[in-house]
Protein backbone atom coordinates (compact mmCIF):
# COMPACT_ATOMS: atom_id res chain seq x y z
CA UNK A 1 0.00 0.00 0.00
CA UNK A 2 2.78 2.06 1.00
CA UNK A 3 4.49 1.88 -2.15
CA UNK A 4 1.27 2.13 -4.18
CA UNK A 5 0.61 5.38 -2.46
CA UNK A 6 4.31 6.77 -3.53
CA UNK A 7 3.92 6.03 -7.03
CA UNK A 8 0.39 7.03 -7.12
CA UNK A 9 1.88 10.60 -5.85
CA UNK A 10 4.36 10.30 -8.10
CA UNK A 11 2.33 9.54 -11.24
CA UNK A 12 -0.20 12.73 -10.11
CA UNK A 13 2.93 14.79 -9.99
CA UNK A 14 3.82 14.19 -13.32
CA UNK A 15 0.38 14.50 -15.03
CA UNK A 16 0.41 18.28 -13.10
CA UNK A 17 3.77 18.71 -14.71
CA UNK A 18 3.48 18.06 -17.89
CA UNK A 19 0.10 19.58 -17.67
CA UNK A 20 1.16 22.98 -17.25
CA UNK A 21 5.31 22.75 -19.08
CA UNK A 22 4.70 23.43 -22.05
CA UNK A 23 1.00 22.48 -22.39
CA UNK A 24 2.06 18.95 -23.00
CA UNK A 25 -1.11 17.52 -22.43
CA UNK A 26 -0.26 14.99 -19.93
CA UNK A 27 -4.08 16.07 -18.34
CA UNK A 28 -5.29 14.14 -21.22
CA UNK A 29 -7.30 10.75 -19.40
CA UNK A 30 -5.30 8.78 -21.53
CA UNK A 31 -1.92 10.27 -21.25
CA UNK A 32 -2.98 10.72 -17.48
CA UNK A 33 -4.15 6.31 -17.41
CA UNK A 34 -0.69 5.22 -19.29
CA UNK A 35 1.01 7.33 -16.62
CA UNK A 36 -0.90 5.64 -13.49
CA UNK A 37 -0.54 2.26 -15.31
CA UNK A 38 3.11 2.29 -16.43
CA UNK A 39 4.12 3.05 -12.74
CA UNK A 40 1.96 0.77 -10.99
CA UNK A 41 2.84 -1.77 -13.50
CA UNK A 42 -0.20 -2.40 -15.47
CA UNK A 43 0.36 -0.44 -18.25
CA UNK A 44 -2.12 -1.68 -21.06
CA UNK A 45 -4.85 -1.64 -18.30
CA UNK A 46 -3.62 2.15 -17.27
CA UNK A 47 -4.24 2.83 -21.52
CA UNK A 48 -7.56 1.07 -21.84
CA UNK A 49 -9.47 2.55 -18.67
CA UNK A 50 -7.60 6.36 -19.79
CA UNK A 51 -9.26 5.73 -23.39
CA UNK A 52 -12.54 4.92 -21.40
CA UNK A 53 -11.78 8.07 -19.58
CA UNK A 54 -10.75 10.10 -22.12
CA UNK A 55 -14.47 9.46 -24.09
CA UNK A 56 -16.11 10.85 -20.90
CA UNK A 57 -13.97 14.42 -20.57
CA UNK A 58 -13.20 14.44 -24.47
CA UNK A 59 -15.47 17.92 -24.04
CA UNK A 60 -13.78 18.74 -20.76
CA UNK A 61 -10.99 21.36 -21.39
CA UNK A 62 -9.20 24.05 -19.10
CA UNK A 63 -9.06 27.33 -20.53
CA UNK A 64 -7.82 30.92 -18.84
CA UNK A 65 -7.99 29.05 -15.88
CA UNK A 66 -11.54 27.86 -15.83
CA UNK A 67 -11.18 24.40 -14.78
CA UNK A 68 -14.93 23.05 -13.71
CA UNK A 69 -13.70 19.77 -13.73
CA UNK A 70 -10.37 18.21 -12.59
CA UNK A 71 -10.46 15.66 -14.59
CA UNK A 72 -6.50 15.18 -15.30
CA UNK A 73 -6.69 14.32 -10.86
CA UNK A 74 -9.54 11.95 -11.72
CA UNK A 75 -8.19 10.11 -14.22
CA UNK A 76 -5.24 9.38 -11.90
CA UNK A 77 -7.17 8.46 -9.28
CA UNK A 78 -10.09 6.62 -11.37
CA UNK A 79 -7.13 4.60 -13.22
CA UNK A 80 -5.41 4.15 -10.01
CA UNK A 81 -8.58 2.52 -8.08
CA UNK A 82 -9.39 0.85 -11.03
CA UNK A 83 -5.86 -0.78 -11.09
CA UNK A 84 -5.63 -1.53 -7.66
CA UNK A 85 -8.98 -2.78 -6.64
CA UNK A 86 -9.16 -4.65 -10.12
CA UNK A 87 -12.66 -3.36 -10.58
CA UNK A 88 -14.52 -2.61 -13.68
CA UNK A 89 -13.62 0.35 -16.18
CA UNK A 90 -17.20 1.47 -14.97
CA UNK A 91 -16.01 1.97 -11.22
CA UNK A 92 -13.23 3.47 -12.38
CA UNK A 93 -15.36 6.21 -13.88
CA UNK A 94 -17.85 6.66 -11.82
CA UNK A 95 -15.01 7.23 -8.95
CA UNK A 96 -13.05 9.77 -11.11
CA UNK A 97 -16.14 12.06 -11.22
CA UNK A 98 -16.43 13.19 -7.95
CA UNK A 99 -12.95 13.41 -7.40
CA UNK A 100 -12.29 15.68 -10.64
CA UNK A 101 -15.41 18.19 -8.50
CA UNK A 102 -13.36 18.45 -5.72
CA UNK A 103 -10.25 18.63 -7.26
CA UNK A 104 -11.07 21.82 -8.48
CA UNK A 105 -11.43 22.82 -4.81
CA UNK A 106 -7.77 21.75 -3.69
CA UNK A 107 -6.62 24.18 -7.14
CA UNK A 108 -8.77 26.72 -6.05
CA UNK A 109 -6.90 27.04 -2.65
CA UNK A 110 -3.42 26.81 -4.32
CA UNK A 111 -4.99 29.66 -6.63
CA UNK A 112 -5.78 31.59 -3.52
CA UNK A 113 -2.30 31.63 -2.17
CA UNK A 114 -0.71 32.08 -5.52
CA UNK A 115 -2.87 35.39 -5.38
CA UNK A 116 -1.86 36.31 -1.96
CA UNK A 117 1.74 36.14 -3.00
CA UNK A 118 1.67 38.40 -5.66
CA UNK A 119 1.96 41.62 -3.84
CA UNK A 120 5.21 40.49 -2.24
CA UNK A 121 6.36 39.07 -5.65
CA UNK A 122 6.37 43.28 -6.49
CA UNK A 123 7.66 44.32 -3.33
CA UNK A 124 10.29 42.22 -4.02
CA UNK A 125 11.13 43.98 -7.11
CA UNK A 126 10.10 47.08 -5.89
CA UNK A 127 13.41 46.53 -3.19
CA UNK A 128 15.52 45.48 -5.93
CA UNK A 129 15.90 41.97 -4.79
CA UNK A 130 15.93 39.51 -7.41
CA UNK A 131 16.87 37.14 -5.67
CA UNK A 132 13.87 37.04 -3.01
CA UNK A 133 12.07 37.57 -6.11
CA UNK A 134 13.31 34.29 -7.57
CA UNK A 135 13.30 32.35 -4.27
CA UNK A 136 9.86 33.08 -4.23
CA UNK A 137 9.13 31.74 -7.39
CA UNK A 138 10.79 29.01 -6.81
CA UNK A 139 9.35 28.16 -3.59
CA UNK A 140 5.85 28.89 -5.45
CA UNK A 141 6.61 25.86 -8.09
CA UNK A 142 7.67 23.53 -5.67
CA UNK A 143 4.91 24.01 -3.26
CA UNK A 144 2.42 23.53 -6.41
CA UNK A 145 4.32 20.11 -6.95
CA UNK A 146 4.71 18.87 -3.81
CA UNK A 147 1.23 19.89 -3.15
CA UNK A 148 -0.36 17.13 -5.96
CA UNK A 149 1.95 14.84 -4.68
CA UNK A 150 1.06 14.51 -1.29
CA UNK A 151 -2.36 14.18 -1.89
CA UNK A 152 -2.01 11.16 -4.69
CA UNK A 153 -0.05 10.04 -1.88
CA UNK A 154 -2.76 10.65 0.82
CA UNK A 155 -5.56 9.92 -1.40
CA UNK A 156 -4.36 5.89 -1.58
CA UNK A 157 -2.96 5.85 2.06
CA UNK A 158 -6.10 6.52 3.51
CA UNK A 159 -8.62 6.39 0.67
CA UNK A 160 -8.11 2.51 -1.04
CA UNK A 161 -10.26 0.83 1.71
CA UNK A 162 -12.99 3.28 2.31
CA UNK A 163 -13.58 3.42 -1.47
CA UNK A 164 -13.54 -0.16 -1.52
CA UNK A 165 -16.41 0.00 1.12
CA UNK A 166 -18.03 2.90 -1.08
CA UNK A 167 -17.77 0.99 -4.43
CA UNK A 168 -19.95 -1.80 -2.59
CA UNK A 169 -21.95 0.02 -0.81
CA UNK A 170 -23.09 2.42 -3.76
CA UNK A 171 -26.77 1.13 -4.94
CA UNK A 172 -27.16 -0.18 -8.60
CA UNK A 173 -29.53 2.76 -9.96
CA UNK A 174 -27.24 5.40 -8.14
CA UNK A 175 -24.65 3.56 -9.86
CA UNK A 176 -26.28 3.45 -13.28
CA UNK A 177 -27.31 7.23 -12.57
CA UNK A 178 -23.75 8.00 -12.11
CA UNK A 179 -22.72 6.71 -15.90
CA UNK A 180 -25.68 8.36 -17.36
CA UNK A 181 -24.12 11.50 -15.84
CA UNK A 182 -20.91 10.69 -17.11
CA UNK A 183 -22.41 10.58 -20.90
CA UNK A 184 -23.80 14.10 -20.11
CA UNK A 185 -20.61 15.59 -18.53
CA UNK A 186 -18.88 16.54 -21.49
CA UNK A 187 -22.02 18.82 -22.67
CA UNK A 188 -20.42 20.96 -20.36
CA UNK A 189 -16.80 21.34 -21.56
CA UNK A 190 -18.04 21.60 -25.00
CA UNK A 191 -20.08 25.08 -24.14
CA UNK A 192 -17.25 26.35 -22.41
CA UNK A 193 -15.00 25.59 -26.02
CA UNK A 194 -17.87 26.91 -27.70
CA UNK A 195 -18.17 30.28 -25.50
CA UNK A 196 -14.52 31.19 -26.78
CA UNK A 197 -15.09 30.39 -30.41
CA UNK A 198 -18.86 31.78 -30.75
CA UNK A 199 -19.75 34.12 -33.15
CA UNK A 200 -23.61 34.33 -34.42
CA UNK A 201 -22.20 34.92 -37.82
CA UNK A 202 -20.48 31.35 -37.56
CA UNK A 203 -23.00 29.74 -35.97
CA UNK A 204 -24.44 27.36 -38.82
CA UNK A 205 -20.73 25.87 -39.23
CA UNK A 206 -21.44 24.49 -35.33
CA UNK A 207 -24.76 22.92 -36.74
CA UNK A 208 -22.73 21.16 -40.05
CA UNK A 209 -20.35 19.65 -37.97
CA UNK A 210 -22.96 18.29 -35.85
CA UNK A 211 -25.35 17.17 -38.77
CA UNK A 212 -22.15 15.14 -40.25
CA UNK A 213 -21.66 13.12 -37.55
CA UNK A 214 -25.12 12.76 -36.33
CA UNK A 215 -26.87 12.02 -39.61
CA UNK A 216 -24.02 10.95 -41.52
CA UNK A 217 -21.96 9.12 -38.94
CA UNK A 218 -18.81 10.83 -39.70
CA UNK A 219 -15.31 10.67 -37.75
CA UNK A 220 -14.17 13.34 -36.21
CA UNK A 221 -11.40 12.72 -38.66
CA UNK A 222 -13.72 13.66 -41.75
CA UNK A 223 -14.91 16.36 -40.07
CA UNK A 224 -11.23 17.48 -39.37
CA UNK A 225 -10.60 16.60 -43.14
CA UNK A 226 -13.48 18.63 -44.39
CA UNK A 227 -13.35 21.44 -41.76
CA UNK A 228 -9.88 22.26 -43.18
CA UNK A 229 -11.17 22.75 -46.23
CA UNK A 230 -13.55 25.00 -45.65
CA UNK A 231 -11.41 27.16 -43.01
CA UNK A 232 -8.77 27.91 -46.02
CA UNK A 233 -12.00 28.83 -48.26
CA UNK A 234 -13.35 31.44 -45.92
CA UNK A 235 -9.45 32.28 -45.17
CA UNK A 236 -9.06 33.13 -48.89
CA UNK A 237 -12.24 34.64 -49.39
CA UNK A 238 -11.62 37.24 -46.60
CA UNK A 239 -8.25 38.02 -47.70
CA UNK A 240 -9.40 38.27 -51.53
CA UNK A 241 -12.17 40.59 -49.96
CA UNK A 242 -10.07 42.95 -47.94
CA UNK A 243 -7.83 43.50 -50.91
CA UNK A 244 -10.69 44.86 -52.71
CA UNK A 245 -11.50 46.82 -50.01
CA UNK A 246 -8.35 48.13 -49.41
CA UNK A 247 -8.02 49.06 -53.29
CA UNK A 248 -11.31 50.53 -53.36
CA UNK A 249 -10.27 53.20 -50.29
CA UNK A 250 -8.13 56.07 -51.56
CA UNK A 251 -6.43 55.97 -48.67
CA UNK A 252 -5.06 51.92 -48.68
CA UNK A 253 -1.50 51.83 -49.28
CA UNK A 254 0.08 49.78 -52.11
CA UNK A 255 -1.53 46.59 -51.51
CA UNK A 256 1.75 45.26 -53.39
CA UNK A 257 3.90 45.84 -50.85
CA UNK A 258 1.23 44.54 -48.07
CA UNK A 259 0.90 40.93 -49.52
CA UNK A 260 4.73 41.03 -49.65
CA UNK A 261 4.63 41.64 -45.82
CA UNK A 262 2.43 39.12 -45.33
CA UNK A 263 4.53 36.26 -47.38
CA UNK A 264 7.09 37.55 -44.76
CA UNK A 265 5.26 37.00 -42.02
CA UNK A 266 4.02 33.06 -43.19
CA UNK A 267 7.10 31.73 -44.22
CA UNK A 268 9.47 32.54 -41.33
CA UNK B 1 16.11 39.07 -42.23
CA UNK B 2 18.92 37.57 -39.35
CA UNK B 3 21.50 39.91 -41.83
CA UNK B 4 19.50 42.82 -40.60
CA UNK B 5 19.51 41.98 -36.66
CA UNK B 6 23.00 40.87 -37.04
CA UNK B 7 23.97 44.25 -38.74
CA UNK B 8 22.10 46.52 -36.10
CA UNK B 9 21.24 44.23 -32.91
CA UNK B 10 22.92 45.58 -29.45
CA UNK B 11 21.47 42.41 -27.72
CA UNK B 12 21.80 39.65 -29.74
CA UNK B 13 25.86 40.55 -31.04
CA UNK B 14 26.72 37.04 -32.15
CA UNK B 15 25.43 34.27 -33.19
CA UNK B 16 26.35 32.50 -29.97
CA UNK B 17 24.32 34.95 -28.21
CA UNK B 18 21.13 34.55 -30.52
CA UNK B 19 21.60 30.70 -29.61
CA UNK B 20 21.66 31.00 -25.77
CA UNK B 21 18.62 33.83 -26.12
CA UNK B 22 16.32 31.64 -28.36
CA UNK B 23 17.45 28.13 -26.32
CA UNK B 24 16.41 30.13 -23.04
CA UNK B 25 13.40 31.60 -23.96
CA UNK B 26 12.60 28.38 -25.24
CA UNK B 27 12.92 26.10 -21.76
CA UNK B 28 11.95 29.32 -19.71
CA UNK B 29 8.61 30.11 -21.28
CA UNK B 30 7.21 26.45 -20.87
CA UNK B 31 6.88 27.17 -17.31
CA UNK B 32 4.39 29.94 -17.77
CA UNK B 33 1.74 28.31 -16.35
CA UNK B 34 3.61 27.82 -12.98
CA UNK B 35 1.74 29.82 -11.12
CA UNK B 36 -1.53 31.72 -12.06
CA UNK B 37 -3.28 33.85 -10.10
CA UNK B 38 -6.88 35.59 -9.70
CA UNK B 39 -5.46 39.25 -10.43
CA UNK B 40 -2.69 38.71 -12.85
CA UNK B 41 -2.95 35.56 -13.87
CA UNK B 42 0.59 34.64 -15.74
CA UNK B 43 2.12 37.85 -15.27
CA UNK B 44 4.28 37.26 -12.32
CA UNK B 45 5.99 33.80 -14.67
CA UNK B 46 5.80 36.13 -17.53
CA UNK B 47 8.15 38.38 -15.78
CA UNK B 48 10.38 35.57 -14.24
CA UNK B 49 10.71 33.85 -18.24
CA UNK B 50 11.96 37.33 -19.72
CA UNK B 51 14.41 38.20 -16.71
CA UNK B 52 17.94 36.83 -17.69
CA UNK B 53 17.07 39.25 -21.16
CA UNK B 54 16.20 41.78 -18.96
CA UNK B 55 19.37 41.48 -17.28
CA UNK B 56 21.69 41.20 -20.62
CA UNK B 57 19.87 44.39 -22.32
CA UNK B 58 19.51 46.66 -19.30
CA UNK B 59 22.61 45.50 -16.58
CA UNK B 60 22.51 43.32 -13.59
CA UNK B 61 20.76 45.32 -10.79
CA UNK B 62 20.47 48.33 -12.86
CA UNK B 63 17.67 50.73 -12.18
CA UNK B 64 16.41 49.88 -15.80
CA UNK B 65 16.47 46.52 -14.81
CA UNK B 66 13.90 46.85 -12.09
CA UNK B 67 11.64 48.89 -13.81
CA UNK B 68 11.43 46.59 -16.64
CA UNK B 69 10.94 43.94 -14.53
CA UNK B 70 7.73 45.81 -12.77
CA UNK B 71 6.43 46.67 -16.26
CA UNK B 72 5.81 43.35 -16.91
CA UNK B 73 3.95 42.53 -13.71
CA UNK B 74 1.07 43.91 -15.52
CA UNK B 75 -1.87 41.40 -16.09
CA UNK B 76 -1.53 38.67 -18.60
CA UNK B 77 -3.24 35.98 -20.07
CA UNK B 78 -3.35 34.29 -23.61
CA UNK B 79 -2.80 30.61 -24.36
CA UNK B 80 0.80 29.71 -23.43
CA UNK B 81 1.11 28.18 -26.90
CA UNK B 82 0.89 31.84 -28.29
CA UNK B 83 2.89 33.79 -25.47
CA UNK B 84 6.40 33.05 -27.05
CA UNK B 85 5.52 35.65 -29.96
CA UNK B 86 4.58 37.98 -27.56
CA UNK B 87 7.66 37.42 -25.55
CA UNK B 88 10.32 38.23 -28.33
CA UNK B 89 8.23 40.99 -29.37
CA UNK B 90 8.75 42.23 -26.09
CA UNK B 91 12.14 41.51 -25.73
CA UNK B 92 12.96 43.20 -28.71
CA UNK B 93 10.71 46.07 -27.58
CA UNK B 94 13.43 46.28 -24.37
CA UNK B 95 16.16 46.26 -26.54
CA UNK B 96 14.81 49.10 -28.23
CA UNK B 97 13.59 50.99 -25.41
CA UNK B 98 17.18 50.79 -23.82
CA UNK B 99 19.11 51.80 -27.01
CA UNK B 100 16.69 55.23 -27.70
CA UNK B 101 16.22 55.82 -24.10
CA UNK B 102 13.43 58.62 -23.63
CA UNK B 103 12.83 58.68 -27.44
CA UNK B 104 11.26 55.09 -27.35
CA UNK B 105 7.39 55.12 -25.49
CA UNK B 106 7.64 52.75 -23.07
CA UNK B 107 3.96 52.49 -23.05
CA UNK B 108 3.98 50.51 -25.85
CA UNK B 109 5.28 47.45 -24.39
CA UNK B 110 2.97 46.78 -22.01
CA UNK B 111 0.06 47.81 -24.94
CA UNK B 112 1.64 45.88 -27.34
CA UNK B 113 1.12 42.86 -24.46
CA UNK B 114 -2.64 43.85 -23.82
CA UNK B 115 -3.61 44.15 -27.47
CA UNK B 116 -2.12 40.69 -28.40
CA UNK B 117 -3.36 38.62 -25.42
CA UNK B 118 -6.72 38.76 -26.40
CA UNK B 119 -6.80 37.64 -30.33
CA UNK B 120 -3.68 35.26 -29.54
CA UNK B 121 -5.71 33.37 -26.66
CA UNK B 122 -8.52 33.15 -28.99
CA UNK B 123 -6.61 31.68 -31.63
CA UNK B 124 -4.90 29.63 -29.75
CA UNK B 125 -7.29 28.22 -27.99
CA UNK B 126 -9.28 27.11 -30.86
CA UNK B 127 -6.15 25.51 -32.81
CA UNK B 128 -4.69 23.98 -30.11
CA UNK B 129 -8.17 22.28 -28.48
CA UNK B 130 -10.24 22.98 -30.86
CA UNK B 131 -8.31 21.60 -33.35
CA UNK B 132 -5.55 19.92 -32.89
CA UNK B 133 -6.24 18.02 -29.47
CA UNK B 134 -9.33 16.54 -30.89
CA UNK B 135 -7.62 15.39 -34.15
CA UNK B 136 -4.97 13.66 -32.38
CA UNK B 137 -7.25 11.98 -29.90
CA UNK B 138 -9.42 11.00 -33.03
CA UNK B 139 -6.02 8.99 -34.06
CA UNK B 140 -4.99 7.90 -31.06
CA UNK B 141 -8.10 6.81 -29.35
CA UNK B 142 -8.60 3.67 -31.68
CA UNK B 143 -5.51 2.26 -30.39
CA UNK B 144 -5.72 3.08 -27.09
CA UNK B 145 -9.10 1.11 -26.38
CA UNK B 146 -7.06 -2.17 -27.37
CA UNK B 147 -4.80 -0.75 -24.85
CA UNK B 148 -1.80 -0.80 -27.57
CA UNK B 149 1.36 1.66 -26.74
CA UNK B 150 0.91 3.24 -29.89
CA UNK B 151 -2.29 5.34 -28.55
CA UNK B 152 -0.87 7.42 -26.25
CA UNK B 153 2.56 8.07 -27.79
CA UNK B 154 0.42 8.76 -31.51
CA UNK B 155 -1.77 11.75 -29.07
CA UNK B 156 1.74 12.91 -27.62
CA UNK B 157 3.27 13.24 -30.69
CA UNK B 158 0.47 14.67 -32.95
CA UNK B 159 0.07 17.49 -30.32
CA UNK B 160 3.08 18.31 -29.63
CA UNK B 161 5.10 18.36 -32.48
CA UNK B 162 2.73 21.65 -33.52
CA UNK B 163 2.86 22.60 -30.40
CA UNK B 164 6.67 23.16 -29.74
CA UNK B 165 7.16 24.18 -33.11
CA UNK B 166 4.55 27.33 -32.62
CA UNK B 167 6.35 28.19 -29.37
CA UNK B 168 9.93 28.28 -30.96
CA UNK B 169 9.30 30.06 -34.09
CA UNK B 170 6.88 31.87 -32.44
CA UNK B 171 9.40 33.71 -30.20
CA UNK B 172 11.84 33.44 -33.45
CA UNK B 173 8.62 35.59 -35.19
CA UNK B 174 8.17 37.78 -32.50
CA UNK B 175 11.60 39.09 -32.13
CA UNK B 176 12.50 39.75 -35.59
CA UNK B 177 9.32 41.33 -36.89
CA UNK B 178 9.45 44.28 -34.46
CA UNK B 179 5.97 46.11 -33.43
CA UNK B 180 5.55 48.64 -36.26
CA UNK B 181 5.12 44.87 -38.21
CA UNK B 182 2.34 43.66 -35.51
CA UNK B 183 0.65 46.84 -35.12
CA UNK B 184 0.27 47.36 -38.96
CA UNK B 185 -0.85 43.54 -39.38
CA UNK B 186 -3.62 44.20 -36.39
CA UNK B 187 -4.42 47.12 -38.24
CA UNK B 188 -4.73 45.20 -41.50
CA UNK B 189 -7.04 42.26 -40.19
CA UNK B 190 -4.88 39.64 -41.08
CA UNK B 191 -5.24 38.00 -37.39
CA UNK B 192 -9.39 38.80 -37.76
CA UNK B 193 -9.11 36.50 -41.04
CA UNK B 194 -7.09 33.81 -39.15
CA UNK B 195 -9.01 33.65 -36.46
CA UNK B 196 -12.16 33.39 -37.95
CA UNK B 197 -10.64 30.87 -40.56
CA UNK B 198 -9.56 28.32 -37.00
CA UNK B 199 -12.99 29.11 -35.37
CA UNK B 200 -14.80 27.70 -38.58
CA UNK B 201 -13.01 24.37 -38.13
CA UNK B 202 -13.11 24.74 -34.22
CA UNK B 203 -17.02 25.14 -34.32
CA UNK B 204 -17.38 22.30 -37.10
CA UNK B 205 -15.15 19.89 -34.70
CA UNK B 206 -17.11 20.67 -30.92
CA UNK B 207 -20.10 20.82 -33.32
CA UNK B 208 -19.09 16.99 -34.34
CA UNK B 209 -17.76 16.46 -30.67
CA UNK B 210 -21.33 16.86 -29.46
CA UNK B 211 -22.80 14.58 -31.59
CA UNK B 212 -20.36 11.87 -31.14
CA UNK B 213 -19.35 12.28 -27.57
CA UNK B 214 -22.23 13.67 -25.51
CA UNK B 215 -24.28 10.19 -24.82
CA UNK B 216 -28.09 11.32 -23.66
CA UNK B 217 -30.28 8.41 -24.31
CA UNK B 218 -33.41 7.81 -23.20
CA UNK B 219 -34.47 3.73 -22.33
CA UNK B 220 -38.03 4.65 -21.55
CA UNK B 221 -40.65 2.28 -22.84
CA UNK B 222 -44.37 1.65 -22.51
CA UNK B 223 -46.99 -0.78 -24.21
CA UNK B 224 -49.45 2.01 -25.60
CA UNK B 225 -52.91 0.63 -27.40
CA UNK B 226 -51.04 -2.75 -27.78
CA UNK B 227 -47.94 -1.39 -29.27
CA UNK B 228 -44.60 -0.37 -28.19
CA UNK B 229 -43.78 3.02 -27.57
CA UNK B 230 -40.39 3.98 -27.26
CA UNK B 231 -39.34 7.44 -26.10
CA UNK B 232 -35.81 7.13 -27.99
CA UNK B 233 -37.38 6.02 -31.67
CA UNK B 234 -39.38 9.05 -31.56
CA UNK B 235 -36.69 11.52 -30.58
CA UNK B 236 -34.65 9.87 -33.48
CA UNK B 237 -37.18 9.88 -36.27
CA UNK B 238 -37.43 14.62 -34.94
CA UNK B 239 -33.59 14.85 -35.39
CA UNK B 240 -30.89 12.30 -34.29
CA UNK B 241 -28.99 13.76 -31.55
CA UNK B 242 -31.52 15.87 -30.17
CA UNK B 243 -30.95 15.54 -26.68
CA UNK B 244 -27.14 15.70 -26.76
CA UNK B 245 -27.40 19.00 -29.00
CA UNK B 246 -30.26 20.73 -26.93
CA UNK B 247 -28.22 19.68 -23.75
CA UNK B 248 -25.01 21.87 -24.88
CA UNK B 249 -26.93 24.88 -26.21
CA UNK B 250 -28.73 25.11 -22.62
CA UNK B 251 -25.33 25.29 -20.81
CA UNK B 252 -23.89 27.06 -23.37
CA UNK B 253 -26.65 29.77 -23.43
CA UNK B 254 -26.04 29.44 -19.56
CA UNK B 255 -22.34 29.25 -18.75
CA UNK B 256 -22.59 32.12 -21.89
CA UNK B 257 -24.70 34.35 -19.59
CA UNK B 258 -23.55 33.67 -16.33
CA UNK B 259 -19.86 32.07 -15.90
CA UNK B 260 -20.64 28.97 -13.40
CA UNK B 261 -19.38 26.04 -14.39
CA UNK B 262 -19.60 23.69 -11.49
CA UNK B 263 -23.37 24.49 -10.81
CA UNK B 264 -23.64 23.30 -14.34
CA UNK B 265 -21.96 19.72 -13.73
CA UNK B 266 -23.81 19.62 -10.43
CA UNK B 267 -27.13 20.20 -12.09
CA UNK B 268 -26.80 17.52 -15.09
CA UNK B 269 -25.35 14.83 -12.09
CA UNK B 270 -29.16 15.39 -10.43
CA UNK B 271 -30.69 15.45 -13.78
CA UNK B 272 -28.94 12.11 -14.67
CA UNK B 273 -30.03 10.95 -10.90
CA UNK B 274 -33.67 12.08 -11.19
CA UNK B 275 -33.90 11.03 -15.05
CA UNK B 276 -32.49 7.75 -13.77
CA UNK B 277 -34.46 6.34 -10.68
CA UNK B 278 -37.96 7.78 -13.15
CA UNK B 279 -36.69 5.10 -15.36
CA UNK B 280 -36.49 7.76 -18.11
CA UNK B 281 -32.81 6.89 -18.61
CA UNK B 282 -29.80 4.49 -17.68
CA UNK B 283 -32.42 1.26 -18.03
CA UNK B 284 -31.27 -1.76 -20.41
CA UNK B 285 -30.87 -0.18 -24.42
CA UNK B 286 -34.41 -0.32 -25.31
Amino acid sequence: MLVNALLVGLALTIQKWGDWYGSLGFNRPMVAGTIVGILLGHPSEGIMIGAALELVYLGSISLGGVMPQDFGLGSIFGTAFGILLSSKTSVAIALSLPISMLGTLVYQLFKIWATALVPRFEAHLKAHNIKAFNRLWQIQRGVYLLMWFTLGFVGIMAGTNAIKALVAAIPQPIMNGLTVAAGMLPAVGIALLMITLWDKKLAPWFFLGFGIVAFFKGTMIEVAFIGICIAVLVAVGDLANRHNNNNATPAATASSSDSKVEEDFFND
Amino acid sequence: MTEQVQKTDSFLTDKSTEKWFYRKLFWRQNWLMFCTSYTKQQAVTYSWVLEPFLKKIYGEDSDGFYNAMLRHQDFFNTTPMMAPFVMGLNTSMERENHDKGKSFDVSSIAAIKAALMGPFAGLGDSVQQGALRIIATGIAIGFCQKGMWLGPLLFLLIYNIPNMLIRWYGAKLGYTVGQDFVAKTMANGIFKVITKAVSVLGLMMIGAMTAQYVTFTTTYQAKMAGQMFKLQGVLDQILPGLLPLALVLCCFAYLRKKNRPVRVLVAILVLALVLTLLGVTGGKAA
